[in-house]
């Protein structure tokens, strides 16, 4: 360092951030701030690069309040970062999140889900209707639809792509349509679906990202193609997928929905590292990451270029547990589990109070879901008083298994160990890697398994089904058998009453809650965070990223 | 032995070599626990599917058979497919490898352009302050992990100061040094550390023997006492700890690419990994494994070079 020093660093340390700070609220100017830089006995270079990087922000901050108000401005590409990468764009296939949140971009079903994620909107459908006995559904198709490759959308490629969905013996999804017969298109603009019974939720299964509509020329023609190009209706159409890198969006400039999207790209790159995505959000290399780790979120909302989105989720945190492990057969020490958790503690430590305590199985705000159940609100005392009608009224000991490398479920687990330890319950906690994760749990090899659930669809159907069945899902892996929650999980996809479905399902919670079937732990939002410049970024709890009425200030 | 005939002769040793290490990667990857059917079909597959997917990846062979089919179309130089991604593993190998490849090749480089003049300026300045100053800093970089000097890095450089990208690998040769100059002087400075001091104690030893006695007493000037004669004798210790650090410098991406982003061959073996994608593990291991091989013939050689006296064979 060439210029003399004439304050020591101490004052150097103490000066330089409220310089900075004066660069940013734009109450200094160059000339000014390089003369302080000199006298603090920093290099001109690296005074010029501070300058530089500090005075790009205000700017930025100052142009996206005034804009909030104003019109999109079309054009632009959209940079959105990810911490996992794409694996197979079949919508039949995939049970990824990272391509089943992307693929809707690109693909389109009969109906969508409204932001609020509690309705269905019309989507390749314009209208429908269902006959006197709820067996038969009739579709009638949006006029003038093309997909990508400029094939005209018809009933037939509707049909082809239903019963490809339920068929594919790829697909793990069939049980969504097990009550669809047949399908048939009359002609051109109209598709009729025939049921074998009644089924509530049809609407929302066909909703659903396995019902995709796809060209039945472009699919037979190469089946292999499915996985890997994608082909559809949707505001953007697939460009490419560099494994390890990014994938590419481009707009749709015949979409149906006149002047959308906006965007004239979505590019999506795929970055490991959770510090490097928020590097690179705060650098500028992207304009939107999701899935924030909530230790960062007040850190992030305090930038002034950044917008922090809560958005409502159907993300629930469990622990499972495993009814053939004794003594977790007993309901009274589940009972205990469950009222010696602190759950509001769980959400400061993990969570950064961003989340709420869960009271059902089922995510709050959900279709049905009940909200008139207290839950097990956090009581030591009854905590010990079940544990004490029990066989191991002492405590016992118990391995606690949750997925390795999440700070957040870290946390978790170690206050549960604290919480546990109150009523004699001796926790050992077991970070477990990925794969032997997921293996362990289909396998039941396990006590306690701390794990989550997402809704794909906004009919409870899907979850209660796995939640309770003990056939397919073993109600979770716990092992419940409940045949009352049985029977009513049944009847209740069978019901076409809205309110009388209400009461069987909030009956079914409160059946689930009574029998402490797993520790209820919390609910907490998609935490995405965006640049200012970007607007019109929607997410419903169904998860899916939405970027048809994005826009970029530029 | 000529080198013609020495290097061909290493080549055919390392058959058997690479032959272990093709069993060794392939026991352990089966023998941890966890399913790439599982992996592939979620946790709320249904049995019979996972039970389909698992023999349609030929998973319900025996182990032994499993292999054999591996080895064998390893010798018709097929690295198979990926179950994951269900392309060939040597198409995702190609573009990544070749970010690996200059990543490593780049902090070689800079390695060699730290420790050299730092080595010798601690050993012709040796416990003067520069000595302390030297020693003490790499101390410090060398117990500072990776992941986080990388961090550190990008926040003060890129983010901070923008002096370099925040993302990406670059267009042309010029963005590439641009790019990965961050990452490869992270990886430099956690190996500088051992060959300066390894190459500061030969230089020590070499100043202190006769052949320097009268290089001094015919009048050279110190600079070409050092330059001349002493470097090239000293260098034969780093060179080797050099040659050995390859295997670190390996290691040492796969950490470094996944803090930078970068789409290098060793995050592709991490998400692999974490995938059970046996055919991507094997493949990218044996790769790895073989490119240790050859840069350590390359030390063997450049040994020769050196120090003629060592003999090649």
């Amino acid at each position: 360092m060439a210029t003399p020093l004439r304050q020591t660093p101490a004052q150097t340390a103490d000066e330089l951030p409220s310089l900075v700070r004066r660069i940013w609220d734009g109450q200094i100017d160059r000339r000014a701030f390089m003369r302080r830089a000199a006298a603090l006995g920093i290099a001109p270079a690296v005074a010029a690069a501070v300058f530089t990087t500090y005075r790009a922000r205000p700017a930025a901050a100052h142009a996206s309040a005034q804009a909030e108000s104003a019109t999109p401005t079309p054009g632009g590409t959209l940079r959105f970062g990810r911490g996992e990468d794409s694996v197979i764009f079949d919508p039949v296939a995939t049970f990824y999140n990272a391509d089943i949140w992307l693929l809707q971009n690109v693909y389109e079903q009969l109906l969508r889900v409204a932001p609020n994620g509690t309705e269905l909107q019309p989507s390749l459908a314009t209208a429908w209707e269902r006959s006197q006995d709820g067996l038969t559904y009739t579709f009638h198709l949006r006029p003038g639809v093309t997909f990508h490759d400029g094939s005209p959308l018809k009933a037939s490629d509707v049909k082809f792509s239903m019963e490809r969905a339920k068929n594919d013996p790829a697909n793990i999804w069939t049980f969504t349509l097990v009550a669809l017969k047949e399908v048939t298109a009359p002609d051109d603009a109209t598709v009729v679906a025939k049921l074998s019974q009644p089924w509530a939720p049809f609407l929302a299964d066909i909703a659903m990202f396995n019902c995709s509509v796809m060209p039945e020329a472009w699919a037979k023609a190469d089946e292999k193609r499915v996985a890997t190009d994608m082909n559809g209706t949707g505001p953007f159409t697939f460009v490419e997928f560099k494994k390890g890198q990014y994938v590419l969006l481009k707009k749709n400039p015949h979409y149906w929905d006149a002047g959308l999207p906006y965007l004239d790209e979505v590019r999506v790159p795929y970055v490991a590292d959770d510090n490097t995505r928020i590097l690179q959000l705060q650098g500028g290399d992207l304009d939107g990451i999701f899935n924030v780790p909530t230790g960062r979120v007040d850190d992030l909302a305090a930038d002034a270029t950044l917008q922090v989105l809560q958005l409502p989720s159907s993300f629930s945190q469990y622990v499972v547990l495993n009814h053939k492990a004794a003594p977790l057969d007993d309901v009274n020490v589940r009972l205990a589990l469950n009222y010696a958790t602190d759950k509001q503690t769980l959400i400061q430590v993990a969570l950064f109070g961003k989340g709420n305590e869960a009271t059902s199985f089922m995510p709050k705000g959900a279709l049905y879901w009940n909200d008139t159940l207290p839950g097990f609100p956090y009581d030591l005392d009854k905590a010990k008083q079940y544990l004490a009608k029990s066989k191991v009224a002492g405590g016992f000991p118990i391995e606690f298994q949750y997925l390795a490398g999440n700070a957040e479920i870290e946390q978790v687990a170690t206050a549960i160990k604290d919480m546990w330890s109150k009523i004699g319950v001796d926790v050992t906690i077991a970070p477990t890697e990925l794969t032997t994760f997921n293996s362990n749990f289909t396998d039941e090899k396990f006590q306690a398994y701390c794990t989550y659930w997402t809704n794909d669809i906004i009919d409870p159907d899907e979850l209660v089904a796995f939640a309770v069945e003990p056939k397919t899902s073993d109600a979770f892996h716990t092992g419940w058998s409940n045949k009352e929650a049985v029977d009513l999980a049944a009847k209740g996809r069978a019901e076409l009453d809205p309110e009388k479905r209400k009461q069987m399902y909030f009956r079914i919670q409160e059946l689930f809650n009574q029998d402490a079937v797993m520790v209820l732990l919390y609910n907490k939002p998609y935490i995405d965070v965006l640049s200012k410049k970007v607007h019109g970024f929607q997410q419903p709890p169904t998860g899916q990223w939405v970027w048809k009425e994005t826009w970029i200030e530029h | 032995m000529n080198w013609g005939r020495y290097i061909l002769h290493r080549l055919v040793q390392m058959a058997p070599v690479l032959f272990g290490v093709t069993v060794v990667t392939f026991m352990l990857i089966h023998l941890i626990p966890g399913d790439p059917a599982v992996t592939m079909l979620g946790i709320h597959a249904r049995p019979e599917a996972l039970a389909a997917l698992r023999h349609q990846l030929g998973l319900d062979h025996p182990l032994w058979q499993q292999y054999l089919i591996y080895l064998s179309s390893l010798a018709h130089f097929d690295l198979g497919q990926s179950l994951k991604f269900n392309v060939s593993v040597l198409s995702l190998l190609q573009d990544r490898l070749a970010v690996s490849l200059f990543l490593i090749a780049y902090a070689a480089v800079l390695t060699a352009m730290v420790s050299l003049p730092l080595g010798i300026l601690a050993a012709v300045r040796k416990d003067g302050p520069i000595d302390q100053v030297v020693r003490a800093l790499l101390m410090v970089t060398m117990v500072m992990p990776a992941f986080w000097l990388g961090i550190l890095f990008l926040i003060v450089f890129s983010l901070r100061l923008g002096l370099f990208p925040i993302s990406g690998y670059g267009e042309n040769l010029r963005d590439h040094l641009h790019h990965l100059f961050l990452p490869a002087l992270t990886i430099a400075l956690g190996i500088a550390p051992v060959l300066v001091r390894s190459l500061r104690g030969s230089i020590l030893e070499a100043l202190a023997s006769d052949y320097v006695r009268t290089a001094r007493a015919k009048g050279l000037q110190e600079r070409m006492v050092v330059l001349g004669h002493v470097l090239r004798n000293a260098l034969i210790a780093p060179v080797t700890l050099f040659g050995l650090s390859v295997g670190y410098l390996m290691g040492g991406t796969v950490i470094v690419e996944n803090v930078f982003s970068l789409p290098g061959a060793g995050q592709l073996l991490v998400d692999a990994i974490g995938a059970r994608d046996y055919p991507v593990v094997q493949s990218t291991t044996l790769v790895f494994a073989a490119l240790v091989i050859l840069v350590n013939l390359l030390t063997d050689l450049i040994y020769s070079f050196l120090d003629p006296r060592v003999q090649l064979g």
